[in-house]
């Protein structure tokens, strides 16, 4: 019996394939002490989560001093890899998150990934 | 500031008691009817046959046979010592009549009784003497008639004394009493003191009558020899003569006698009953004609007068008009004028007479008659006047009394009011009528009548009544009675206050200006003034409104005035209300001008200033402080105008009218002060001189108003102050100097004469070394603002200019915080510090500016401060002055902390950013790095801090791009 039972779990073991994890989640965050010199003194691009109301997609996306206020995070995606083109701009570019105290985490993740895949290489929180 | 006042607190007590001050309370007289003396010749002339006065041979008989006795001094054969006496007499030389006894004493205990008794009468007659003193002679003069009674018994002239006593007794020492009763209802004092004189009136006359009986008997019984020598001397005729007069005044004193006593006395009916009882026994004496004998209206007003007393009113009624008819009849114009006094009498009688028997209506008709008549026969009379105000008053009270046992109340209600309003009519005429009615009536209530039981007019009586007594007994001693005294009148006072009705809001207002006067005198002041302010706001109408007003405001002042008072506000309120009333309420009055200038004041240290100078600019010209007034106006519209400024910068307008207001009344108050002071040249030397301070005063403040930059006229301020050194004197200039420095100071920065301001600075200082560090420092912000707004407009020049003015003021800013920085409130060390490392960046001078921020830099950082705005200047201006310095990179970090830090908004940001690219390009940093920076910001912020700063972003682009583009 035990052996038939180590065999199925060797059988599970094998057969199972689990799913990706969605983007790149970063273990450190950007820190100042780790750049060289004194940092540019370049704006970063500011995102903004609001709560509209309880319901789960009752939130808002705002980029500060941009015109487009994207509907989802596709299109935060898209909007952010446009500022990218813009001059001055680059992935380099620090893009911070701010969001209101009652946004839903997982809008918030939701941003972060949108982030990381408009190809930003300095993601951070920003206090609201 | 101290103010002299032209009525003192001083002066009130003595003004205010002419609102309850009587003329007369004690012994008055009715005019017109009150000689009642008058009817005794006649009856000497008439009815008893006119003959000589027995007495006065009986008299200089004596003295012959006594001057007979005695040897004559020599000069005494030339001299009429008995006309002599009697010249001095009549002079009223009683001290020398005295001096001449002493010298040439009569002879006998008789003659000397005789010559004491007319040397008292002399004192008696002496009308320049006081009331008191001659009723004391005479007093004296009728006791030692009565111990030459008792001593000389036996005397022939003994009958003659006793009737000249009992007539004394009753015409000169009762009269004033039986006037009072008999016309006015009396005090108790006039009842207790009629009383005692007139039973010994009765005592004497009734005696005299016994003896003169005893003397017939014993004259029927001499010889006839006896009997014609007494004959030829007169005697038989005098005592004949005598014996009917003493029956007459004995009727009379008898009447007399009964007005004091109770109706329950009975030797009150024993008196009225005799008098009727010598009326029968003399039919003659009411049925003679007047023309024949004289008395005939006396004796039927007497008659009348008896008979109501005993409820006859018919009889008495008759008596009454055949009084007056008889009188009408009368032609002889001096006749007329005897009986006058019982006519009147009849009068009055007459109404009282129809009052008491229920006859109401022709009580009011009597009482008619009787005003006609003695306004016809004396004129307007106040004494009458009041007399039949009271007559009015007792029929009305009758009238109500008589409705009220029928039961009709309401009209028992109507009548009572009626009775106190025909006083309260009699008294509204003239102040002084008030006070005769109140006296009246205070006398007949006294001091502790029950308020309940008497009518309003009565209470108001009442309240008058005490605050005068109170006023009577006014001094040390007797304070506790004029207290409890005062102390009554204010119960009384308030109570009826309480509860007055409609009908009584015609005695509301003199009420509560006496419970103000009782209040005063008491010395609760509040309350009097209080009192005396609903007088003067709410009853203008009443007579003393004006008075109140004044006394309140007067009062207010004094309390207002006193140090222990002045700070609390509920006594500043007070003082407010009573100037607001007697200013705004009795406009065109005496006080209303005087107080405006107080009220003005007033506002002015409550820091009302527009308000002030309103008020100020009504002080009338001629008055005391007129020129003040207009200084001090200059003053508050001065103070408006910097407050204005200071709330409403932008408010152009309102603040150059104002200007404009203030640049008039400058002008107006120094012409005039000039004139004056060219005419003060000589003399009152402490007016010159605070007139010559109120000048140079005037002069700073107009210059003060020229150099705000919202009327900004500085080269006209400085010609008002050009001549400041030599026209004022040191003392005004010591405490002017700093204003006027400053004045000058604001003035050449603002005209560009910097070299002047440079100089200006020191003077300044000097001036005023204490107070100059927030002055040195308000101006040291202005500077440096628009230094940093010409820097910031890219005018490095012009900016460079003021810095010198700039650097000037921080090192005295400096300076004076090492002097006073602990002990006076102005800019602290720090600031201080950092003023004086900016200024030395303005004009340049790096090295020292570093040297000052270094240390404060160090400590902002150790502390955390460079969130705070003297935190961020010190961390801007060090990194400044290392920039400027080429220490580009130990500037970098610093700038580019506040580059990042710092909102966008915010100027030092946008600076900070560029030195930060300044500092990386002089570093040899990447130009792609600085060119990406700076079109990052240019897309976010297209004005880049503005148009000065983005020039200098722009030209920045171009050489790091020429860097790229080298390689």
């Amino acid at each position: 019996m035990i052996d038939v039972t180590f065999l199925l779990l060797i059988f599970f073991l094998v057969t199972t394939s689990f799913e990706r994890a969605e983007g790149i989640l970063a273990g450190k965050m950007p820190q100042e002490s780790q750049a060289p010199g004194v940092p540019l003194p370049l704006s970063p691009i500011v995102v903004r989560l609001e709560q509209l109301g309880v319901g789960h997609d009752e939130f808002v996306i705002g980029l500060d001093r941009f015109d487009s206020v994207p509907s989802g995070f596709a299109e935060l995606t898209e909007a952010v890899r446009q500022i990218h083109q813009l001059d001055g701009f680059d992935r380099k570019t620090p893009l911070v998150i701010i969001a209101e105290d009652d946004v839903r985490w997982d809008h918030v993740v939701g941003c972060w990934n949108a982030a990381l895949r408009a190809g930003c290489e300095r993601v951070a929180f920003g206090e609201p | 500031m101290q103010r002299t006042r032209s009525i003192t607190a001083s002066g009130i007590a003595g003004f205010i008691t002419r609102g309850v001050k009587w003329r007369f309370l004690g012994k008055r007289r009715v005019s017109g009817p009150a000689n009642m003396t008058k009817w005794y010749p006649a009856l000497f002339s008439a009815i008893l046959c006119a003959a000589a006065v027995a007495s006065t041979l009986q008299v200089g008989e004596a003295d012959r046979t006594v001057s007979a006795e005695r040897s004559t001094p020599a000069e005494e054969s030339r001299l009429d010592v008995k006309v002599f006496r009697e010249a001095l007499k009549a002079r009223g030389l009683t001290e020398l009549l005295e001096l001449h006894l002493k010298d040439y004493p009569p002879p006998g205990i008789v003659a000397k009784r005789l010559m004491a008794r007319d040397m008292k009468l002399a004192e008696y007659a002496d009308l320049s003497r006081p009331l008191e003193e001659r009723m004391a002679a005479l007093a004296e003069a009728n006791a030692i008639l009565e111990e030459l009674l008792e001593e000389a018994g036996d005397d022939l002239r003994r009958f003659e004394w006793r009737f000249t006593l009992a007539h004394s007794i009753l015409y000169d020492q009762a009269e004033p009493m039986f006037t009072n009763i008999l016309y006015r209802g009396g005090s108790k004092a006039d009842h207790r003191e009629l009383l005692e004189l007139t039973s010994r009136a009765v005592n004497v006359l009734t005696r005299l009558t016994e003896e003169l009986t005893a003397e017939y008997a014993r004259v029927e019984g001499l010889s006839v020899a006896e009997f014609e020598k007494l004959e030829r001397r007169k005697y038989i005729e005098g005592i004949d003569l005598l014996g009917p007069r003493a029956n007459y005044l004995l009727a009379w004193a008898r009447f007399y006698d009964t007005l004091p006593r109770d109706h329950a006395d009975p030797t009150r009916a024993s008196n009225l009953h005799r008098i009727m009882r010598y009326f029968a026994e003399n039919k003659a004496l009411l049925d003679t004609p007047h023309r024949f004998s004289r008395i005939q209206v006396q004796a039927l007003v007497l008659a009348g007068m008896t008979k109501r007393r005993l409820n006859d009113h018919v009889a008495a009624r008759s008596c009454f008009e055949r009084a007056v008819r008889i009188a009408d009849r009368i032609t002889d114009p001096a006749q007329r004028s005897n009986v006058q006094w019982a006519v009147t009498l009849a009068r009055i009688e007459r109404v009282r007479n129809d009052r008491d028997d229920g006859r109401f209506d022709a009580a009011c008709d009597g009482l008619a008659d009787f005003r006609w008549a003695y306004v016809q026969e004396h004129g307007e009379n106040l004494g009458l006047r009041v007399v039949a105000g009271l007559l009015e008053r007792s029929v009305y009270r009758a009238w109500s009394d008589a409705a009220h046992k029928a039961g009709v109340v309401e009209e028992a209600e109507r009548y009572r009011e009626k009775s106190w309003k025909a006083l309260a009519r009699t008294a509204e005429l003239e102040a002084d009528d008030r006070d005769e009615v109140y006296a009246t009536l205070y006398e007949a209530m006294g001091p502790d009548a029950d308020p309940a039981e008497l009518d309003p007019f009565e209470q108001c009586a009442l309240i008058a009544g005490l605050l005068f007594e109170a006023g009577l007994v006014h001094d040390a001693q007797a304070d506790d009675t004029s207290n409890r005294l005062l102390d009554r009148a204010v119960r009384i006072g308030e109570h009826f206050l309480a509860s007055a009705t409609d009908s009584e809001a015609s005695l509301v207002p003199e009420v509560l200006y006496n419970v103000a006067v009782a209040e005063y005198r008491r010395g609760h002041i509040v309350d009097a003034v209080k009192r005396f302010l609903e007088v003067g706001r709410g009853h203008r109408d009443y007579e003393n409104a004006l008075s109140a007003a004044t006394y309140a405001v007067q009062l207010a002042a004094e309390l207002y005035g006193d140090p222990a008072l002045r700070g609390r506000p509920e006594i500043q309120r007070l003082y407010l209300s009573a100037l607001r009333v007697i200013v705004e309420r009795y406009l065109g009055t005496e006080s209303s001008r005087y107080w405006r200038f107080y009220y003005a004041h007033l506002l002015d240290e409550m820091e009302q200033y527009d308000r002030a100078a309103a008020e100020y600019a009504l002080v009338p010209a001629g008055h005391d402080h007129y020129l003040e007034s207009m200084f001090m106006r200059v003053r508050c519209l001065a103070l408006g105008l910097h407050a204005q400024a200071d709330q409403n910068p932008d408010d152009l307008l309102e603040i150059r009218r104002r200007a404009d207001d203030l640049s008039a009344v400058q002008r107006e108050f120094v012409s005039r002060a000039s004139g004056e002071l060219i005419q003060l040249q000589i003399g009152d030397s402490a007016r010159l001189s605070m007139l010559r301070t109120w000048v140079a005063r005037a002069k700073v403040m107009a210059a003060e108003i020229l150099v705000l930059p919202q009327i900004n006229r500085p080269e006209r301020a400085l010609e008002y102050l050009a001549e400041f050194e030599t026209a004022t004197s040191a003392a005004d200039e010591a405490m002017l100097a700093a204003r006027v420095w400053r004045v000058r100071l604001v003035a050449y920065e603002r005209l560009g004469r910097l070299d002047d301001a440079a100089k200006a600075i020191p003077a300044f200082v000097a001036a005023d070394p204490a107070g100059a560090g927030p002055t040195l420092q308000a101006l040291f912000t202005t500077l440096a603002g628009r230094v940093e707004s010409l820097r910031a407009a890219g005018d490095q020049r012009g900016a460079r200019q003021k810095a010198n003015v700039v650097l000037l003021l921080a090192e005295q800013i400096v300076a004076w915080v090492d002097r006073f920085g602990s002990d006076i409130a102005g800019p602290d060390r720090s600031t201080g510090t950092v003023q004086l490392a900016e200024a030395n960046l303005y004009v340049g001078r790096c090295q020292r500016a570093r040297e000052l921020f270094e240390p404060l830099a160090d400590q902002a950082a150790d502390a955390g401060l460079l969130d705070e705005p003297l935190g961020r200047r010190v961390l801007v201006g060090y990194a400044e002055s290392l920039y400027q310095l080429g220490e580009w990179a130990s500037a970098l970090p610093m700038f580019n902390k506040l580059a990042t830090r710092l909102q966008p908004a915010d100027p030092i940001r946008w600076r900070s950013l560029l030195r930060d690219l300044q500092c990386r390009t002089a570093l040899d940093h990447q130009p792609e790095d600085i060119l990406r920076v700076i079109r990052q910001q240019r897309f976010l912020y297209p004005d880049l801090g503005g148009s000065v700063l983005a020039g200098e972003f722009e030209k920045l682009e171009r050489e790091n791009q020429r860097r790229a583009d080298t390689g």
